[in-house]
């Protein structure tokens, strides 16, 4: 069982879940990850990735291993007792007939050949793109039912992304894997059978077949072990020696001779049973694993990934402090009196005869000077209304309030662009600002001068 | 030492929302009235951990003219007039009146540059002097940036009386910046100092990279939520003949967990921008907050009538072509034909079938109703359309906008018209692809090649 299907099972889950952390979040945590790590191939990153992160939140993968293998467990078991039953009945020997050698090979070797090539036809449609022709061939096969029911135990809910070439690779899988037990199965009953029976093999065959071309074709399928185990290849006199006929009340001749075709059959199993499923079932893991890691990497939030644990972390650290503005208090104002009072020009807001000229740029002291000789009574000052009121100017009325008495009005008139009345948005900051010097003889008139 | 540059200035003249934008951080604040900045705050930008420079985003200036006559007072203390700026701000450093003004020059003192921002769309006014004065004062090197609040246009005359204190004056509209710009200003910020060069170059292309892992994330979130909606469906097993009532509620629980799924990727790429706090205004609400399934979406995000029938053609014709160059190109005309119709037909018709509802049934005994996935042909062209404008509305944005994210898609006729011929083709074999279970690895670069363009509008490369 592969664990790569359970950790991308688990990492895809967990990474989905993931994407609701902020991106600055997961920039930090996987780039201090992705440094130290020292492998170039994508999938090795991601899995040494989780291995750092690992707080698996779903039980899924955990449970995709044990239920396969269990299902595994079981498949080993039933293709065991199917071989060894297979094996009883076909090589059931009363003494009376031999076992019918073609008979048996039809059934051991013949049989789960085509089925084997049935499977190949299907991976070989799936690879071109025959997807309806592998799903119609698929139907065939009995495993679909183990897959559909692994997928029902696991509680995989997955769909794209690839993940029907991992089912169908899963699906191969299984089924070599059942294929092997049966071969296995076959096999050791036959060597048991051997060991404490007597066996005597012969062949029968309703086609008109002559003995010569029967030996032609055993000694071809012979031909791969020819040369290790010379005895285990049928010569021309055995296989005429074997022929028997029903109806023919014959009696066996030399059943001891007839016991020899027993390696032949052994290693027919073997070679043309066995081996193939074991070199099949290879390369099926090794596409499966194929398909899973491919599964595990074709998903954009595993890219996403990939780039995290790259790319340097470039962005701005956490700010020093929160600076959070001051929530506004209600003010109110009076409505300003009209005032016809000395009239002072703040900042070369505008242009009044006769006016007095201060600036923030003044320094108090100049600025006191300026405003010495104002009589006591009401003032009008002229402000820009679309510059801030700055706590130079505060200071300015302060001072200014010192100089004309508690009695006198002042009327700051925060001017527009145009010397109309500044917008009432720039009135509503200066009302704001200047409501700070609790003065009650203090107005801010958004009136025409 | 690394750079560091404190944004200075008179106050509210868009300091915080220059900082706001060059450190794409929506959380700083900024407001209508004076005085919201109370203190110094640094934001440092940093590559793995190393700070290549720091923003210092401070109060304005409250009373310049005090500071300089200080200063001025003092001069014969100092051999240096910038020592001076120093003594000052050891000296005030807890007088609460100068406040404002020990949190602005500290950093400056400390050996940060400084960038001066005034507002450009209001006239010069001679009271700004003193605040140059003392920054020259300080001998540090400075640069002015010239904000754009309103629609006054005062920048020559702004030039003329800022070009005697700066060395470099540019004109810099913190609201409507783009990266470019942003870019552009950057590498100015290295030019004031040779030894920051080098730091701000690396910066530079830092940001340059950040800015394509973003959207390729992007892409790969947008790509994620194509797949999950494509093959996206609701089932329940069932005992005997399924019911309309049940149909319906399945079909229901699939559109409310489509629609949720749009929405979380949408915050995701909001992440991605630095943009989380973002909400649709009335306008945006109406086009991109509209229900997946509705009509007019689906015009207005999807392929049109005639362009899914034009897709589906070609696409069809493909299949088409696939199965002559099997049966050996005999009958390639025909093939192509009849692909073509078959094709073009399903597009037609399955522009208007919302989920296919199947009773499947189970290898291993009983029934089980499955609603879905969304077959309907323009689903995942409305998805990528919607998913596309969100997109684009989110990494133009700034982040010293506040106001909510608004989508004006007026001009746009089709959000689709913009995409070229080969890439419509390709994306919808992918839709195909990826609705049989197929692998999406190359959906999500597709996907990105059409974040990259303008919605709707000509191909522009970002
Ligand atoms: N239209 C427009 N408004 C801007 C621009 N830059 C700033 N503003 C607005 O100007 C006001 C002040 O912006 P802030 O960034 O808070 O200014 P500040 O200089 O940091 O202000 P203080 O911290 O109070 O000194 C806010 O209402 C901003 O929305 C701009 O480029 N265009
Ligand atoms: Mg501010």
């Amino acid at each position: 069982m592969s664990t790569l299907l359970a950790s991308a099972l688990d990492i895809h889950a967990w990474l989905s879940a993931d994407n609701e952390t902020p991106d600055t979040e997961r920039i930090q945590r996987d780039r201090q990850i992705g440094a130290a790590l020292d492998t170039a191939d994508d999938v090795e990153r991601v899995l040494a990735w989780w291995e750092t992160v690992d707080t698996a939140t779903s039980d899924l993968g955990r449970r995709t291993v044990g239920v396969t293998r269990w299902i595994s467990a079981g498949l080993g078991a039933a293709g065991l007792i199917v071989g060894s039953t297979t094996a009883g009945v076909a090589l059931a020997y009363d003494g009376e007939y031999p076992v019918n050698l073609l008979a048996l090979l039809g059934v051991c070797v013949a049989l789960p050949g085509v089925l084997l090539l049935i499977t190949l036809v299907m991976c070989a449609a799936r690879g071109s793109g025959w997807t309806s022709l592998a799903r119609g061939l698929s139907v065939l096969n009995l495993n679909r039912v183990v897959v559909g029911l692994w997928q029902r135990l696991t509680g995989i809910h997955v769909v794209g992304g690839g993940w029907d070439r991992v089912l169908h690779w899963q699906l191969v899988v299984f089924s070599q894997w059942f294929a092997i037990a049966f071969f296995v199965g076959l096999l050791a009953t036959l060597l048991v059978l051997v060991a404490v029976t007597d066996l005597a093999f012969g062949w029968s065959t309703t086609l008109n077949l002559d003995a010569r071309w029967i030996a032609d074709v055993l000694s071809a399928l012979a031909w791969p072990w020819s040369g290790i185990v010379p005895t285990a290849v049928p010569d021309l006199a055995l296989v005429e020696l074997s022929r028997y006929y029903r109806l023919e009340d014959q009696a066996v001749v030399d059943a001891s001779r007839l016991g020899a075709w027993w390696p032949f059959v052994a290693l027919c199993i073997l070679v043309w049973g066995l081996l193939p499923r074991i070199g099949f079932a290879g390369i099926a893991q090794h596409r499966r694993r194929a398909a899973e890691c491919s599964y595990l990497r074709e998903h954009p939030e595993v890219t996403a990934l990939l780039h995290r644990l790259a790319q340097p972390a470039a962005g701005f650290a956490e700010e020093t402090a929160a600076a959070a503005g001051e929530t506004d208090a209600e003010v109110s104002w009076n409505a300003a009196p009209q005032t016809s009072g000395a009239c002072i020009v703040w900042d070369d807001a505008g242009h009044v005869e006769g006016a007095v000229r201060t600036s923030s740029a003044m320094d108090s002291a100049s600025r006191t000077l300026a405003i010495a000789d104002l009589p006591a009574g009401d003032v009008r000052v002229l402000t820009k209304g679309y510059e801030p009121p700055m706590l130079a100017f505060h200071d300015f009325l302060t001072e200014l309030r010192e100089r004309i008495g508690q009695e006198g009005a002042i009327v700051v008139m925060p001017l527009g662009l145009d010397g109309g009345p500044a917008s009432s948005a720039d009135l509503d900051i200066w009302r704001q600002s200047l409501a700070a010097l609790r003065d009650m003889r203090l107005y801010v008139s958004g009136e025409e001068r | 030492m690394s750079a560091s540059f404190a944004v200075v200035g008179h106050p509210n003249k868009g300091k915080s929302s220059i900082v706001a934008t060059l450190a794409e951080d929506e959380g700083i604040a900024i407001g209508a009235r004076p005085g919201t900045t109370r203190d110094a705050n640094r934001y440092a930008f940093e590559v793995d951990g190393e700070v290549l420079y720091t923003l210092i985003d401070t109060p304005g200036f409250q009373r310049a003219a005090e500071v300089y006559r200080w200063l001025t007072e003092h001069e014969a203390d100092a051999s240096q007039r910038s020592d001076l700026v120093a003594q000052f701000v050891e000296h005030h450093a807890d007088n609460p009146r100068f406040h404002d003004e020990v949190a602005l020059l500290s950093p400056i003192v400390a050996g940060a540059g400084m960038l001066y921002v005034v507002d450009g769309a209001k006239p010069y006014g001679p009271e700004y002097e003193v605040e140059m004065q003392i920054l020259r004062w300080t001998g540090q090197p400075r640069m002015a940036l010239i904000n754009l609040i309103g629609s006054g246009d005062y920048v020559e005359q702004w030039r003329s009386a800022l070009d005697q204190y700066f060395s470099i004056v540019r004109v810099f509209d913190a609201m409507h910046a783009d990266f470019a710009n942003r870019i552009s200003l950057l590498r100015a910020f290295g030019e004031l100092r040779d030894d920051w060069s080098e730091d701000m170059v690396r910066a530079v292309g830092a940001l340059e990279t950040e800015r394509q892992r973003r959207r390729g994330h992007a892409a790969a979130a947008v790509a994620g939520s194509l797949v999950d909606c494509l093959v996206m469906k609701e089932q329940q097993r069932i005992q005997n003949q399924p019911s309309e009532d049940l149909r319906e509620r399945l079909e229901a629980r699939l559109r409310r967990r489509l629609e949720s799924r749009e929405q979380q990727t949408r915050r995701q790429v909001q992440s991605i921008y630095r943009h989380e706090r973002l909400v649709l205004d009335d306008a945006g609400a109406q086009i991109l907050g509209m229900e997946l399934f509705t009509e007019e979406g689906w015009d207005l995000f999807g392929l049109s009538r005639t362009q899914l029938l034009i897709t589906g053609a070609m696409t069809g014709a493909l299949a088409g072509l696939g199965v002559d160059a099997l049966v050996g190109g005999a009958s390639l005309l025909l093939g192509a034909g009849i692909g073509a119709l078959v094709g073009g037909a399903g597009a037609w018709f399955g522009g208007d079938e919302l989920a296919n509802t199947r009773v499947l049934g189970d290898p291993l005994g009983g029934k089980t109703l499955q609603v879905g996935p969304v077959r309907a042909e323009n689903f995942p062209w409305v998805l990528l359309g919607r998913a596309w404008v969100h997109h684009h509305l989110v990494s133009e944005r700034n982040h010293a906008h506040r106001e909510a994210l608004s989508a004006d898609l007026a001009a746009a006729q089709n959000v689709m018209d913009g995409l070229d011929d080969n890439l419509r083709k390709r994306l919808a074999t992918l839709f195909k692809q990826v609705a049989n279970g197929g692998v999406s690895g190359e959906l999500e670069a597709h996907v990105e090649t059409v974040l990259r363009q303008v919605p709707g509008g000509d191909p522009e490369i970002l």
